[in-house]
């Protein structure tokens, strides 16, 4: 941490769980976000040994009473952070993904708030692995990014899968 | 709160599948997820005001962090 940066601290949520494990927090500007761990069991094929632990990580502001853009926030990211490492105190197998495409131009933005939430890991506990695919035809770019405990007893399979799955996807380019 | 559909893939397991079969399953794959990720944050945005289960659980947040004083913890 340098010396410009806030006291460590997060905002208190909640963890709604439901069929897309929910999870919410409430700004100091009554801004309200939910967090989601999406199921996706069919990313890597229906035969992979962790099909069933495969979320997609989703952040959403669902309500923001200012009526403005929410403005920059130190303390999301040690948030989403904070919520990120709950999620896994649940289940320690679970591999997350986070994709975010360029429908909106707005992606590279996004993709600079992922990094900064996961520069709020503790990351030696964790390996992430980034591809990024270019859509020639439809002028779009993908960003991914694949995270899963380090003592997770698959990581090899889950890498290879990512790799295989990325591979596919670039095929004929 | 209704779970998306799963994507129209082929059963067929990618071991069986051809490089042209896995590269369309994977192109597949990866436009249903986007298509899914965009459809999950609006349905966030209208689950957030009509449900009541979502509605109770933000409730004792704010009455949670109004009786602490502050939204705020620290780590």
């Amino acid at each position: 941490m340098n010396e410009e940066e806030p006291p460590l601290s997060s905002y208190n949520f909640n963890f709604v769980g439901g069929p897309r494990n929910s999870y919410f927090f409430i700004t100091l500007q009554q801004i309200t976000y939910e967090i989601q761990f999406k199921p996706t069991p069919y990313l890597f094929g229906d035969d992979f040994v962790l099909a069933d632990e495969i979320v997609e990580l989703v952040i959403k502001v669902t309500n923001n009473p200012t009526g403005r853009t929410p403005s920059l926030d130190v303390l999301i990211a040690p948030t989403v952070a904070a919520i990120i490492n709950d999620f896994y105190q649940k289940s320690s197998l679970t591999i997350t993904i986070f994709i975010c495409d360029t429908a909106d131009r707005k992606h590279e933005a996004r993709w600079r708030k992922f990094n900064r939430w996961y520069d709020h890991f503790a990351a030696s506990d964790y390996i992430r692995i980034d591809d990024t695919y270019r859509d020639t035809r439809e002028d779009l770019l993908y960003h991914f990014a694949v995270i899963a405990k380090n003592g997770n007893p698959y990581l090899r399979e889950v890498g290879l899968a990512f790799l295989d799955f990325m591979a596919d996807v670039k095929m004929n380019k | 709160m209704m779970e998306p559909k799963q994507p129209t893939v082929s059963a067929k397991p990618l071991s069986e599948m051809t490089p042209q079969e896995r590269h369309e399953r994977a192109i597949g794959v990866l436009k249903r997820l986007v298509a899914d990720k965009h459809q999950a944050e609006e349905e966030m945005v209208e689950n957030f005001h009509k449900d009541p289960a979502i509605q109770a659980a933000v409730a004792k947040l704010k009455e949670e962090n109004e009786r602490r004083g502050t939204p705020v913890v620290q780590l």
